[in-house]
């Protein structure tokens, strides 16, 4: 195959064109480039060869070596890692270069690839159809009319079913629209037998149709190409990596992708400099036409996917490091520090002033041996009976029934809040006051009933104190519990309670059998809350009886309290410390396992 | 108005036994309700007797006449004033921390994919496990010589660092902030990508206006519960000057006050919380359901 040697901007013409100050200057060395060097010509009958028949895959390519001033072979996966041209040789390049909307031009700068190593692409599977052409049934206006050279077929002017030719008139700077004429495809006919045009090349047996006319619909470019089995399909699916390259390699070129290909090859052999910003937009032409089988296109998303995450991992794990310090630093101070130091201290006989001594575990073994630490433990359980005894069902049925009301439900809700919504502190100080011996309101009340003493010690006698801080946690935790409760009545479908009604049930089985099964996750979590909330008892049994009387009250919190800054022993307190953390751990694990029974967070 | 039939169908209510056990059950409640009432009730009345009657048996509801001077004295007498203003740089410091800290890893958390994100966020949220009264002890000691005591330290007692620093730090605002995130739509923010704004930007312009409403209902979560908090201010303030106002009341107690005045500040300490949650209330009740379901 004799062909002609690629015409080639000569080396030195980004220089000469940049250096170039006027734009009369450049216009002239434009057109001077553009009439005598690399005025693209038509293809000749050879240039549109057959495909290349090399059994190697491996694409080779032409280069220009501009550091070393001389031709280079490249593979083609080194061309495509090459980067890109900067702006102005874009732009450059542009003013030469056909741009790629102009489909039907065919540059013919890619032959030089050719001359060597045929470029790895298949020849468009273009098959055109001439109804009937065998019988050659031209119209004669089309002979007549406009003369047509052998070598460059006029394309048709007319609707003659004559779907597309692939080589351009001469002349190129001919509006394409004059020449190019897309008609609907003709259906085939089981006769017709494929007809070459001169200039395209011998289709493969076997090829595919492609619909051309369809091929530059924008709606669907992806669905019109039926492509079931081309020769580049054949291949190994490209290697994961660019997936640029992948389009590239994987794809069969439709029709004037070979131009677009010609384009490329073009900005590849013309760089002169490496390019001192990258450029912002890359040519879309490929991607738009390029057309990958399904699991291609999963390829390409799948590379996609990875770009996406490579950026993520750069740029946004540095956001998101930077967004979580200042919680990571507060954490690890104020949370996880503080955690090892009290597991730490509580291995050591540690006092603010004196010797710090580690002991090991004999603070665990004084906690295990101190008489008052089960006692604290056993006014928890007692506490946390009580609550739950006296407590823990009357809010269910305060809910149950509040939720039945028709007027003035939200103002009891509110009164019933009321007690939560006072802080603890005053709270309590409230009912010291009020449970006073002397002259406090519930014994003045209680005088009224036929009771021998009217002084009862509320919070002073050992027997009672426990049972009143109790009450006062009642009075507080009711309204909120209510509240609850309410959330979660107003959350059953109360049609439930119609097909209840149609199976003839009465208000109690509804309540048992409806309300109380669809309620009973809360009832489980508001009672682990109260187990948890009462073993962390500290504010109410501070302030109304600070652990008395006779330590009758003293919980696990006022205990830790006084060991740490009474006796200032603060191993020890540590120790009880971790001993607290260690019970309400247990119940929490058990709590999440009884909400999650998968386990895990939440 | 619509009405949302409850467990007892229309018909039912008709039924004279029914009807009977409403009317009943409705004096009970309000029975109930009028009984929470009365300690409200007693605390004004106490705060408006005159002194001298405090010891008298049997009390009275009613002397005669409103004596309004406990109050004039609490304000006076108590640096009452002193304390509401320690309690709220107090509540600021706190809720601004929180707010900053949990609003940033919660985004961090729901948005970026940072790194080891899992790792960190059950280290966060096993805080959540760990009661703060099993930590005072070390805290206090951490806080005593700050940030180490091998390390160059600084004495945070008694000061309004030791005081708000260690309670910024909230897994729960976290976790919350972290759901109300996840619920953001993505193609916001990378619409705030697209158009060049930095991550920070995005967070700045676009995130945290959207997420308005949950930064007021932790805001308002955060600043009662700081409010009322009483262990660790009683632990960490030695300084009678700088006592919030839960530990000056306390405090106010154990020195012996009369009654009749640490009833008037009981009632000022009480009446900022509930003209609170009048103007929150619907933010109020749904953080304290919601706290409640969760955990």
């Amino acid at each position: 195959m004799a062909q002609k040697r690629p015409k080639r901007l000569p080396t030195d013409f980004f220089d000469r064109l940049l250096s170039n100050q006027t734009d009369d200057q450049i216009n002239d060395l434009l057109t001077s480039l553009v009439d005598e060097q690399i005025s693209p010509t038509i293809k000749a009958e050879e240039d549109l060869a057959p495909v290349s028949e090399t059994p190697d895959s491996s694409v080779v390519y032409r280069r220009f070596n501009y550091e070393k001033k001389e031709d280079t072979i490249v593979t083609r996966d080194a061309a495509l890692d090459e980067e890109p041209l900067s702006v102005d040789q874009e732009s450059a390049l542009d003013e030469i270069i056909p741009r790629t909307s102009q489909m039907q031009a065919t540059v013919q700068d890619t032959a030089g690839a050719q001359e060597q190593e045929m470029p790895p692409y298949h020849e468009p599977a273009l098959e055109v159809k001439l109804p009937g052409a065998d019988k050659l049934e031209v119209p004669p206006e089309l002979l007549t009319d406009e003369p047509q050279t052998p070598d460059v077929p006029m394309p048709p002017d007319d609707n003659l079913g004559v779907t597309i030719t692939s080589a351009p008139p001469p002349g190129l700077h001919g509006a394409p629209e004059q020449w190019v004429t897309e008609t609907p495809v003709v259906p085939d006919i089981p006769d017709a037998l494929t007809t070459e045009i001169p200039g395209m090349p011998e289709m493969p047996a076997d090829s595919e149709k492609i619909d051309v006319t369809a091929a530059f619909d924008i709606e669907k470019p992806f669905e019109t190409f039926t492509l079931d089995e081309t020769p580049a399909m054949t291949e190994e699916p490209p290697a994961i990596g660019e997936p640029e390259a992948a389009f590239a390699a994987s794809v069969p070129l439709p029709a004037h992708e070979e131009m677009v290909r010609a384009r490329m090859n073009a900005r590849w052999t013309r760089r002169q400099r490496k390019p001192k910003k990258p450029k912002l937009a890359q040519p879309s032409a490929p991607i738009a036409v390029a057309l990958p089988r399904p699991d291609t296109i999963s390829n390409i998303l799948g590379e996609m996917d990875k770009a996406e995450e490579k950026y993520r991992f750069t740029k946004l794990n540095k956001a998101a490091l930077m967004f979580l310090l200042p919680a990571f630093i507060a954490f690890s101070l104020f949370s996880w520090y503080p955690m090892i130091k009290g597991l730490i201290i509580s291995f050591y006989e540690y006092h603010p002033i004196g010797e710090t001594t580690f002991i090991g575990f004999q603070n665990y073994a004084r906690a295990f041996q101190d008489e008052m630490f089960w006692g604290t433990l056993l006014h928890a359980a007692s506490f946390c009976i009580l609550v739950l005894l006296l407590g823990f069902l009357l809010p269910i049925m305060l809910s149950i029934f509040l939720n039945e009301m028709r007027f003035g439900k939200g103002i009891l809700k509110f009164i019933f809040f009321l007690p939560f919504l006072m802080p603890t502190v005053p709270a309590a100080i409230l009912w010291k006051w009020i449970m006073d011996q002397g002259v406090g309101l519930l014994n003045s009340v209680l005088s009224f009933l036929p009771l021998a003493d009217p002084h009862i010690g509320w919070l002073t006698s050992p027997k009672l104190a426990l049972l009143s801080i109790v009450l006062v946690y009642i009075w507080r935790n009711t309204g909120w519990a209510i509240l609850i409760y309410s959330a979660a009545l107003g959350n059953i479908d109360e049609t439930i309670y119609e097909e209840a009604e149609i199976d003839g049930a009465t208000i109690w089985q509804k309540i048992k059998h409806v309300t109380l099964p669809s309620i009973r996750v809360v009832i489980g979590v508001m009672l682990i809350i109260t187990i948890i909330n009462t073993i962390q008892l500290f504010t109410e049994v501070y302030i109304m009886t600070n652990g008395g009387p006779m330590n009758a009250t003293e919980v696990i919190a006022t205990y830790i309290y006084k060991q740490a800054f009474f006796y200032m022993d603060l191993g020890y307190a540590s120790a009880l410390s971790m001993l607290m953390l260690l019970m309400l751990l247990i119940i929490t694990i058990f709590r999440i396992r009884r909400l999650n029974p998968e386990g895990g967070m939440r | 108005m619509y009405y949302i039939r409850g467990l007892i169908a229309s018909s039912d209510r008709k039924r004279t036994s029914v009807r009977l056990f409403m009317w009943g059950g409705t004096f009970v409640v309000t029975l109930l309700a009028a009984l929470v009432l009365v300690p409200f009730l007693w605390m004004v009345s106490t705060s408006l007797a005159p002194a001298q009657e405090m010891f008298n048996w049997p009390p009275r509801w009613f002397y005669g006449q409103w004596d309004w001077s406990s109050y004039l004295i609490a304000w006076k007498h108590v640096p009452f004033a002193m304390y509401i203003f320690n309690s709220l740089i107090h509540c600021f410091g706190v809720v601004t921390g929180q707010l900053v800290l949990s609003a940033l890893a919660a985004y961090a958390f729901a948005k970026l994919q940072p790194p080891f994100g899992k790792t960190l966020l059950i280290l966060f949220l096993v805080t959540l496990m760990i009661p703060a009264e099993s930590l005072l002890v070390p805290l206090y000691l951490v806080m005593k010589s700050f940030p180490a005591e091998t390390t160059p330290n600084v004495n945070l007692v008694s000061t309004f660092w030791g005081l708000i620093l260690p309670t910024i730090v909230s897994a729960f605002n976290i976790l919350i902030m972290k759901s109300f995130f996840e619920r953001l739509p993505t193609d916001l923010i990378d619409a705030g990508r697209l158009d060049g704004c930095s991550e920070w930007m995005i967070f700045r312009k676009i995130v945290l206006p959207l997420s308005a409403p949950i930064i007021v209902v932790l805001g308002i979560f955060g600043f009662i519960t700081t409010w009322n908090s009483f262990y660790w201010p009683l632990i960490v303030l030695n300084n009678p000057k700088m006592y919030t106002l839960m530990v000056g009341v306390q405090k106010m107690v154990e020195s012996g006050e009369s009654w009749n005045i640490i009833m008037a500040v009981v009632t000022l300490t009480t009446i900022p919380t509930i003209c609170l949650y009048f103007a929150f209330q619907k933010y109020i009740v749904r953080g304290v359901v919601f706290t409640g379901l969760q955990g």
